[in-house]
């Protein structure tokens, strides 16, 4: 997961904090979907395997989203009718 | 990534592989989900096939090394319900393309350890059905979610696969008179049963923590670029081919290659078959083991596909042997393309298209 991790100094602690998020869904169709209109809305998204904490089986693609565009893209997914599994849930 | 275990499961399947040779098992024999399941329907009587009989305890041991390590880390369960019938069919299919290319893709890889270069051509018939497989996907190939069991009956069939593997492994250790042996050819050849058993429930543990699957690896590689499975399978090649090159196994070239054929255009064929069907299936013939030992009922029909697929491909000559590919087994692939094709397109959800929905 290197790259993905940020740390932050905070009342002189050193917090790690996650900065994406990811997204599941029920096929390979449906990611790929969701890439297509996440990219037309402008917010950054990378397809990934999906994460083998996540899913018991390994079928599947996720959607790996910024901290701070998860909500933005949950509602333009859910506005065009993705089937999504874990709504943007983070992985460690 | 974690490597230590991606490293230890890569040198566990490709020096297990070779040394399960050095100690019996026929040439780069060591572990193949697709030749070993065939010698297993065979000593269940599924086959006529006399040489090539033995329920081989390696790939029983990954489905019971799998299910004990599930379990122990509390990851057993038993679900299924997606569309059983069509992995069925999947099975079959996957096995029929293995069998005329004489290995499953795992056997391709170590295969090609040892020099045999007919396994190039299988690989490369492998990710070609890969591709093709991924173009249904993208299309929305689809075969529904598999749900958890929550009744007695259902619960229990997530628990047969691992019973199965263990009656037959206390069968095969102790000859039972109900299952065939044969006297001669690859049959007869084997490792001793304690050390085929032991390095199949180790591989078989690292293979479910690992999750590895060959086309699983090809195909998120195809569409991600994620090079995690992968990896396992390249440690894997190095470890056979410093096995064997130790061991004096490696032997460069086309012909005379241990159990392998050179009709070029079937072990790509054969292959192509396999990876079509292995990735609507979601998972190689190795992973459908694998997921069979952790309770997903789903991989079980697709794994008794499997056997019942070996059964057929003997009885009807389908299987290709070291002189080739017989018209039937010919005739069994293409029929196989047609049906594993026909499911790719009928199993699609009918997703909105982006510029209509937008």
């Amino acid at each position: 997961m290197d790259g993905k991790w940020r740390r932050i100094s905070h009342n002189r602690q050193q917090i790690i904090v996650m900065s994406t998020r990811i997204i599941t869904f029920p096929s390979v169709a449906h990611a790929f979907r969701a890439e297509a209109l996440l990219k037309q809305h402008r917010i950054n998204v990378r397809l990934v395997a999906i994460p083998r904490s996540l899913s018991a089986s390994c079928e599947g693609l996720a959607a790996e989203v910024d901290q701070a565009d998860i909500e933005t893209a949950l509602s333009v997914l859910e506005s065009h009718q993705v089937l999504m599994l874990y709504k943007g849930i983070t992985v460690s | 990534m974690n490597w230590p275990i991606l490293i230890l499961t890569g040198i566990v399947f490709g020096l297990g592989a070779v040394l399960l040779v050095r100690f019996g098992n026929p040439g780069n024999y060591g572990f193949c989900a697709a030749c070993h399941l065939r010698d297993i329907a065979g000593a269940l009587g599924l086959h006529n096939a006399n040489t090539l009989q033995y329920a081989r305890p390696e790939v029983l041991g990954w489905v019971l090394g799998a299910f004990s390590l599930a379990s122990l880390q509390g990851q057993f369960r038993a679900r299924g319900g997606s569309n059983p019938v069509v992995r069925f069919i999947l099975g079959m299919a996957m096995m029929i393309g293995a069998l005329v290319f004489l290995g499953c893709p795992l056997r391709a890889i170590l295969r090609l350890s040892a020099g045999d270069l007919n396994g190039l051509t299988g690989i490369a018939g492998f990710l070609s059905g890969i591709s093709i497989g991924i173009i249904f996907l993208k299309r929305g190939f689809n075969l529904g979610r598999a749900k958890l069991h929550t009744s007695g009956g259902a619960k229990f069939f997530g628990y047969l696969p691992a019973l199965a593997a263990l009656q037959l492994i206390i069968s095969v250790a102790f000859n039972a008179p109900y299952l065939n042996f044969s006297a001669k050819g690859p049959g007869s050849m084997h490792a001793p049963v304690w050390l085929s058993l032991a390095a199949g429930l180790v591989a078989g543990g690292l293979a479910w923590k690992t999750r590895m699957c060959l086309s699983g690896g090809f195909r998120d590689f195809l569409l991600v670029r994620d090079t995690y499975m992968l990896s396992v399978y390249a440690i894997l090649f190095v470890s056979a081919l410093a096995a064997n090159l130790h061991l004096g196994f490696f032997k460069l070239g086309f012909d005379k290659q241990p159990l392998a054929h050179t009709m070029h255009l079937w072990n790509f064929l054969g292959l192509f078959l396999t990876g079509i069907a292995a990735t609507l299936a979601g998972g190689c013939p190795l992973r459908q083991l694998v997921l069979a030992g952790e309770g997903n009922t789903d991989a079980a029909f697709c794994v008794l596909g499997m056997l019942v697929g070996a059964g057929i491909a003997h009885q009807l000559n389908i299987a290709a042997s070291p002189n080739g590919v017989l018209f039937n087994g010919q005739i069994a692939v293409l029929a196989g393309l047609i049906v594993t094709t026909a499911i790719g397109f009928i199993y699609r959800e009918q997703i909105t298209p982006i510029g209509k929905g937008a």
